[in-house]
């Protein structure tokens, strides 16, 4: 009877109701498409950082993630790719070296912030250079030659076979070495075009005096499997060594998207406060018309409990009907851009989407979760029902004696 | 033998503070309402008929004095345990009639037993009878809006009367309907009094109904000025 009745006071007044409750609907669809878009656009980042940085998991010599020095390394990489396999066999194992270098030219000269050294026939299956090739090659096994970005070739003037000079300082001290450039890439990322460069690992371990070690064992599994996979390395492998996940081994990247989510909510947050003050102001006039009939509804003895819970279960169906509203709304949108994607120029203005030295390119795809959609909604119901609360307690509190009598 | 009495109002007063001055509404009233009884309440307007009703229905706390209903002192009750009392023991007749707009007839009268927490077979049969008894059998799914005022009035005496209260208390019944469907309201009144026994206590302007109240109380200024039972 209750429902019935919130049911149908809600409709009495069907233009006020609808328009609350496509300013309360609509900005629930706002959420949900941001929601998606945010954590497609987040996995993306966080996909494209994680192959050109580090791995899903990464091992390191203890001490290496704070330290960066060459020292600080892991001797003996192939024992960690017989224990992984022996954990999960589908997890691509990636031995990789940082170091700083310098790249010279007739014409110039680029500082590389990353000079790594890779497994080409492994790196190929993940890699994030690999698929942003706009000159050349991507390196092959025991290659001879060095792969460089866009900006850094543009600065140094050089095309693919063209040679250029790279100094490092190892363990040994410093070393230097000419080298053709094999290969361009282009990831829109200003800093990796830059200053980011690959060789093969036996040249960079023999030029960094490195002998077999590595400064990094990278695994790639995927996001879901990152943590049960750390846990499990760090139960099996030696004291000597740091299993990071990535959040851990790019804590810049992870910290921008953390942020990137903290400023959405914050946005949403203050949207719905706006939304809930015209709930209230809705709820609100609807127990101020209903002042008499409140009252005779006291008089004939419903008690201000009640009364408290007819207003609150009015401003639930209200909410609800939101919901019904933002979800057939944000759903289909929310499908479209998980399918087709937006492009990002369309989305930000510039070409690419740059974070924590990573960039985006192309289209942002969504991924929407079930679980945040889940408690969203429920947030949004209760929302509304908060919103009912002064209403419902100024209901509770009307004088049957006066509230009769009111025209 | 005497009739056991199941309203008494014991010397009540009540004054209504208007800014700084102190306005008496009732002044010092002694009221008895035996069980199965049928009274007016006549008197001017400002002679406090209403303010006795709002007192006998718990609706308002008299200043001094005490109200009892059926042996219980309503001083002594919280909000809700007088919302309690007005649910199982009191029925309201308003003037205006104070139906639920987006309810029907039938859903109307069912309210106070759903709220009484009857299953809903039981008060399928209860209001299936009532209104039948009131003469709606045809118009219960029929909105306040869609039903003519003398209509509207005896949904609100079945909604008063469905749950079998200890009283019913009708303030200006008659007030808003022509003199037939006034007198057609009275006659289902007394007809539910003589067969049921519901006691019924009505304030009224209305000649006719002073007429055929076998109990008359005549109030002015808020004093009982005379208590007439016809025989």
């Amino acid at each position: 009877m209750l429902l019935k009745m919130a049911f149908r006071n809600l409709w009495r007044r069907k233009f006020r109701t609808l328009l609350t409750a496509l300013a309360l609907g609509l900005s629930y669809a706002m959420t949900v498409i941001f929601m998606g878009l945010a954590d497609g656009s987040h996995e993306q980042m966080a996909d494209i950082g994680i192959r050109l940085k580090a791995g899903h998991v990464v091992v390191q010599g203890k001490g290496y993630a704070k330290k960066k020095r060459l020292e600080i390394r892991v001797f003996h990489p192939n024992r960690i790719d017989a224990i992984v396999h022996d954990i999960d066999p589908t997890v691509i194992v990636c031995h990789r070296i940082f170091a700083m270098a310098a790249l010279r030219s007739a014409d110039g000269m680029v500082r590389l912030d990353s000079l790594v050294g890779i497994q080409p026939a492994r790196e190929a299956k993940i890699s994030e250079i690999a698929k942003h090739m706009v000159a050349g090659s991507f390196l092959k096994p025991g290659q001879k030659g060095i792969v460089i970005g866009a900006q850094a070739a543009k600065r140094l003037k050089v095309a693919p076979g063209d040679n250029v000079v790279l100094t490092t300082s190892g363990i040994a001290g410093r070393a230097q070495e000419k080298m053709p450039v094999k290969g361009i890439f282009r990831t829109a990322g200003q800093a990796v075009d830059t200053g980011y460069a690959q060789i093969d690992l036996t040249t960079a371990q023999r030029m960094l005096g490195m002998d077999h070690s590595v400064t990094q064992v990278a695994l790639f599994a995927n996001l879901k499997k990152t943590r049960r996979l750390a846990h499990e390395l760090t139960k099996r492998l030696s004291a000597n060594l740091e299993i990071l996940t990535w959040k851990q081994a790019l804590p810049m990247l992870s910290q921008f998207l953390w942020l990137d989510s903290a400023s959405m909510w914050v946005m949403l947050l203050l949207i719905f406060a706006i939304v809930a003050a015209g709930v209230l102001n809705t709820v609100l006039m609807s127990v101020m018309e209903r002042t008499k009939e409140l009252g005779v509804l006291k008089a004939i003895g419903m008690t201000p409990r009640r009364i408290f819970f007819e207003v609150a279960v009015e401003a639930a169906l209200l909410g609800l009907i939101a919901l019904a509203i933002g979800l057939a709304v944000g759903l289909p949108v929310n499908h479209l851009a998980e399918v087709h994607g937006i492009d990002i120029k369309a989305f930000t203005g510039a070409d690419s989407f740059e974070g924590a030295g990573v960039a985006m390119t192309g289209k942002m795809y969504s991924k929407l979760y079930l679980l945040p959609v889940l408690w969203t909604s429920i947030g949004m119901v209760l929302l509304t029902v908060l919103s009912a609360l002064y209403p419902g307690w100024k209901a509770a509190r009307l004088k049957p004696v006066t509230a009769i009598h009111r025209t | 033998m005497t009739k056991e009495n199941i309203v008494e109002l014991h010397d009540v007063t009540k004054i209504y503070r208007q800014g700084t001055i102190d306005v008496p509404a009732l002044n010092g009233v002694d009221l008895c309402i035996p069980k199965g009884g049928f009274a007016a309440v006549s008197g001017p307007s400002g002679s406090g008929k209403t303010t006795l009703f709002n007192m006998i229905g718990g609706l308002d706390r008299p200043t001094s004095g005490s109200v009892v209903i059926q042996g219980q002192d309503l001083s002594s009750l919280s909000q809700s345990a007088l919302a309690k009392l007005r649910l199982f023991k009191v029925g309201f007749v308003f003037q205006a009639y104070n139906l639920v707009p987006v309810l029907t007839a039938y859903e109307n009268a069912e309210l106070v037993l759903a709220m009484q927490g009857m299953p809903p077979a039981e008060r399928k049969k209860r209001v299936t009878k009532i209104l039948t008894e009131v003469g709606l059998k045809d118009m219960m799914h029929r909105r306040p809006y869609e039903m003519s005022g003398g209509q509207q009035q005896r949904v609100a005496v079945a909604r008063a009367v469905v749950a079998h209260p200890t009283i019913v208390l009708a303030d200006e019944p008659t007030a808003n309907l022509d003199s037939k469907t006034g007198g057609a309201l009275l006659d289902m009144m007394h007809s539910l009094n003589e067969h049921h026994g519901t006691t019924f206590l009505l304030a009224t302007h209305d000649p006719m109904v002073m007429e055929r109240a076998p109990r008359v109380i005549h109030m002015v200024d808020g004093a009982i000025a005379t208590d007439q039972t016809k025989d």
